[in-house]
């Protein structure tokens, strides 16, 4: 029982140092670690307005491995999380939902405002500016990837990063 | 001279003689009474709007006397809306801050019309509008009274079919209107709304109607 309960402080202490760990380096990098050639970069949302609880995350998808599929995303700060695109047709704009999207090698795939974006729904909790929250995107290839995403002012700017990149 | 020194004098005089006539353009040295260039586009003869009457966030109408006297920005969308609705207003609170710090905001007015009274209440409207702007104005109507305004200035919307509960999106012309101040209908910032683009279109139009 001793030895049981030593073992479990010391997996809860590795598990703590693993988490603050990663934690420090999502913080320092920008960019999710690479899995199988897909990077994501520049990962970050918009505070929600009082009473809402839909909301978005954007991101860059670079592919420098073999084409790929995003198939699905989760979060655990939603009910749900959906892949969508806001799109002009005959001067109106619809959102859809989108199946899995083409990660190919030729470009980035950006998820960006008024365009492809990922959709929360049934936040938990409001998402405020300098929020960080995890996403974990799933590639028919890659598998499963973390990310953090973070909550940038009202205005979409991003205080902490002069020349954001859209 | 030899030969390439001359051509490529002529290629140089002819680039210069371009790029004059592209400044010229840009400085707005054409013909005068040309509609400035803006993200959108400007009526060549504002249209006037017939009345209509929608309600403010705080049950004040909000009609055809409430556009007179200032020029208003109107943005139509609905709350629920994740991407579009937010990025148009957050560029226009840019717009009017840019406006402000340059001194070019005396009477005007930025609101958002709402094109789901089901869901966007007069609470929620305001609560919703102060977060982009304090001084943003909200409105919305029942659908009989929104249509009163988007049918005369195009501005379309729908429901999905069958929609159930409060999950829904709304499919929506994504246009700011810009309203002269005798409520006339004078331009349209149409997407991708920049908040630069609108305050230095703005200022462009403004300027011409003096």
């Amino acid at each position: 029982m001793q030895e049981s309960g030593t073992h479990e402080v010391k997996t809860m202490r590795a598990r703590t140092l693993w988490i603050s760990l990663s934690l420090a380096l999502g913080a320092a990098l920008p960019c999710a670690a690479p899995a199988q050639g897909i990077q994501v970069t520049d990962a970050w949302s918009r505070p929600t307005p009082p009473g809402i609880d839909v909301g978005v995350a954007y991101f860059t998808i670079r592919n420098t491995g073999k084409s790929d599929r995003l198939l699905r995303v989760s979060s655990p700060v939603a009910k749900s999380a959906g892949l969508h695109v806001s799109a002009m047709k005959n001067g109106v704009m619809k959102m859809e939902g989108l199946g899995a999207v083409e990660v190919g090698t030729a470009g980035p795939v950006s998820f960006e405002p008024s365009g492809r974006h990922v959709m929360l729904v049934g936040l938990k909790k409001p998402l405020k500016e300098g929020d960080v929250f995890p996403l974990t995107l799933t590639f028919a290839n890659a598998g499963q990837m973390k990310i953090s995403v973070r909550v940038r002012g009202a205005d979409g700017r991003d205080q902490g990063h002069s020349g954001a990149t859209h | 001279m030899g030969r390439r020194q001359a051509v490529f004098l002529f290629a140089f005089g002819a680039l210069a003689v371009a790029l004059g006539v592209v400044v010229a353009l840009a400085l707005g040295l054409g013909r005068s009474d040309d509609p400035p260039g803006i993200a959108g586009f400007v009526y060549p003869e504002p249209k006037a709007i017939s009345p209509f009457t929608l309600s403010t966030q705080d049950g004040r109408p909000f009609d055809l006397e409430s556009l007179k006297g200032k020029w208003s920005f109107v943005y139509f969308g609905y709350t629920y809306c994740p991407d579009v609705c937010p990025t148009t207003l957050a560029e226009l609170a840019r717009a009017r801050k840019l406006l402000e710090e340059a001194g070019a905001d005396a009477a005007t007015q930025y609101v958002f019309v709402s094109v789901d009274p089901q869901r966007d209440t007069p609470q929620r409207l305001a609560q919703y509008v102060a977060f982009f702007d304090r001084t943003f104005l909200g409105a919305t109507g029942s659908n009989e009274a929104l249509s009163g305004l988007t049918r005369q200035i195009g501005v379309a919307y729908a429901f999905p079919e069958g929609k159930k509960g409060d999950r829904y999106a709304v499919d929506h012309s994504s246009i700011v209107a810009l309203f002269d101040p005798d409520a006339r209908l004078h331009a349209v910032f149409t997407p991708p709304q920049e908040a630069q683009g609108i305050a230095e279109g703005f200022r462009k139009i403004r300027a011409r109607s003096r």
